[in-house]
């Protein structure tokens, strides 16, 4: 039970004690005194503490909008997203599978990861390299203008129009982004949902 | 993210009517690097072959 609380620290105070009681009350209840009786029943400490981290932060990305009210902004809503793929990931891994279909599974899960962290990184670059463009042909411009005033308006007109475009732009991609994003967490919850099976504990709450 | 759409709209329309007035005037030409950046100068020279 230490080595299961242990894992448990990225929970809120209130739901620590909410999990840590139900599970306590469990064993107790049900008369499993040794560990290896805990661990025949529930799994390892680890992977129970995945497992309930992954629904947690599950729970809270599907919680209605009134609580997601209170994650201020879209970024840290992103961050939450991207927090909760790495704990899904974190809870399948330590879900015990048969080898083939485990072998499959992570071959999925990172050809997902690889294509969506390929997408937004492209994009990042991309967007670097006009940007350092830009600013290249505005300094180029601005030093020609003294010799030939037409080519160096060409120029400034050139990198200013292209700054304004990216300025446009920049809502996009922000939106592209957090599409990725959300489509690789719709993915993995997907996944999860596929191969995570409640334990006993949680079947018999649900039942009551 | 209003702002800066805003924001790009201006730079995008300013930058368009100074490329326009560049392009208009004849300054789509290249620039090299030669001990300073300079303009793309045509030189045309013609002699008469006897």
């Amino acid at each position: 039970m230490q080595e299961f609380k242990s894992y448990l620290n990225q929970l809120s105070d209130h739901e620590f004690s909410e999990v840590v009681d139900f599970y306590m009350e469990y064993l107790q209840d049900g008369g499993f005194e040794t560990y290896e009786a805990c661990v025949a029943e529930l799994g390892t400490p680890k992977q129970l503490a995945r497992k309930v981290l992954a629904d947690y932060s599950i729970r809270l990305l599907d919680a209605p909008e009134k609580e997601k009210a209170t994650m201020r902004s879209r970024v840290q809503q992103s961050t939450t997203q991207v927090h909760t793929i790495w704990l899904i990931v974190l809870a399948i891994l330590s879900t015990p599978l048969t080898i083939p279909l485990g072998i499959a599974v992570l071959a999925t899960l990172f050809a997902v990861f690889v294509a969506g962290a390929a997408i937004v990184f492209s994009i990042v670059v991309t967007i670097i390299a006009l940007l350092f463009a830009a600013v290249v042909v505005l300094g180029i411009g601005i030093a020609i203008i003294g010799q030939s005033l037409s080519t160096g308006l060409f120029y400034i007109g050139g990198a200013i129009a292209s700054l304004g475009l990216f300025l446009i732009c920049v809502p996009v991609i922000n939106w592209f982004i957090r599409g990725v994003i959300h489509v690789t967490l719709s993915f993995s919850q997907w996944l999860y949902s596929k191969l995570n099976r409640k334990n006993r504990a949680e079947e018999r709450r649900d039942q009551k | 993210m209003k702002k800066t759409f805003i924001i790009g709209v201006i730079l995008l329309i300013v930058g368009g009517v100074l490329l326009s007035i560049g392009l208009g005037k004849g300054g789509l030409k290249s620039v090299y690097w030669d001990d300073g950046l300079h303009v793309d100068a045509k030189v045309s020279q013609s002699k008469n072959i006897k």
